[in-house]
């Protein structure tokens, strides 16, 4: 089985490296950390993944704006991003950039997260294959 | 002494404010690499598992932090007076910077010390000196219109070279932390005015520069903000030398 290909940016390495070990030992994800916020397009470039989670408070650039380069970028705006913050109180975060139920608070529950990676991946697919609304999860995960 | 009382408490409020945000962040982030390595353990309880020993580190490491960015603003926060004795002035320094460096507001400026060797000692409460210098390093990190860096340079100054308190000021050796956002890349061969000497800047009427002010005169100190290389903002703070 193809394993899906999960782009992970923080610049917090440990954050990086815990995320793809219990994403990847599912067997079912295929995970690249990005440590630098100037970096990710280039990274997403290459690595082509089907979502992107995101640290939203970087020091080189805001999680924020580095969703809005991929916007910009046509290989990548239609990529979905789930959003991590250590940050914002829980419940209590609205931008254009994270619509409802794309936005975690850490610390994240793997399981919850993982949930959430499999239905906006699903969402993602069936958007390209069909067309459709933007994806955005169920605002219990929020 | 004043600082001992109602100074040291204004600036205590002030300053946990100001580091709370940050210190959270400082305490979200590890707690989310223990929760996941937790995660991870349940999963592959194995003994043998060949990353078991990398997540057991960054687990340890990720506690560590979290308890040192707890630490650190309790000490700040616990009320206590004053206690001034002889110390380096790099210890509340260094301090200030551990708390400063977990805002993420200066993430993107580099912070660039450089330390004088060999300083003399000098005589100051601890915690009161940390209070002053994080409110300056923050009141300098959130000036607009954004500093590239911060550079940090303490050293001695004689009673008679510039920039030392002239006319009526006891002579005196001097231990000096000078502080400077650079909003852009000086030029080469722009003059470093003498300590505390031109003109001021608008960031001298800020009202936790007073409180901080009093706090350094209340060590036979001084404070001055002036305007620095690259129209970015300059804070000396000297203390006298211990004899």
């Amino acid at each position: 089985m193809e394993r899906t290909r999960i782009l992970v940016i923080d610049d917090e390495a440990a954050m990086t490296r815990m995320l793809r070990r219990n994403l990847e030992r599912t067997g079912r994800f295929e995970v690249r950390e990005e440590n630098h916020a100037r970096r990710a397009v280039d990274t997403a470039l290459a690595f082509q993944p089907e979502l992107v989670v995101l640290d939203v408070l970087m020091p080189e650039m805001d999680g924020t704006q580095v969703a809005a380069e991929f916007r910009q970028r046509a290989e990548l705006s239609r990529v979905p991003v789930l959003f991590l913050s250590a940050l914002v109180p829980t419940g209590d975060f609205s931008t254009a950039e994270a619509p409802p139920g794309l936005f975690f608070v850490k610390p994240v529950e793997v399981d919850v997260l993982i949930e959430a990676i499999d239905h906006v991946v699903a969402a993602s697919r069936a958007e390209a294959t069909h067309g459709g609304e933007a994806v955005t999860g169920p605002s219990t995960w929020r | 002494m004043r600082a001992g009382g109602e100074l040291v408490e204004a600036a205590r409020s002030g300053t946990l404010g100001r580091l709370a945000a940050g210190v959270v962040h400082e305490v979200r982030n590890p707690l989310g690499v223990v929760a996941l390595g937790v995660a991870f353990l349940r999963k592959h309880p194995a003994a043998d598992d060949p990353e078991l020993a990398e997540v057991l580190a960054d687990m340890s490491d990720a506690v560590a932090r979290a308890g040192a960015a707890v630490a650190g603003l309790l000490d700040l926060a616990t009320p206590r007076d004053a206690v001034t004795c002889r110390r380096a002035l790099v210890e509340p320094l260094h301090r200030a910077l551990a708390l400063v460096r977990m805002q993420k507001c200066c993430g993107g400026v580099d912070i660039v010390v450089d330390l004088g060797a060999d300083l003399p000692e000098v005589e100051v409460d601890e915690v009161g000196t940390t209070h002053v210098l994080v409110n300056v390093l923050l009141d300098l990190l959130d000036a607009p219109p954004g500093a590239e860096s911060i550079r940090i340079h303490t050293f001695a100054l004689g009673a008679l070279d510039p920039g030392a308190p002239g006319d009526g000021a006891p002579r005196r050796a001097w231990v000096v932390c000078e502080v400077e956002s650079v909003p852009v890349r000086v030029p080469r061969g722009v003059p470093h005015p003498a300590p505390g000497h031109g003109p001021w800047h608008p960031l001298a009427r800020n009202p936790g520069f007073t409180v901080s002010r009093q706090l350094v005169e209340d060590h036979g100190g001084w404070l001055r903000v002036t305007k620095g290389r690259g129209g970015g903002a300059r804070v000396t703070v000297a203390y006298p030398a211990a004899e």
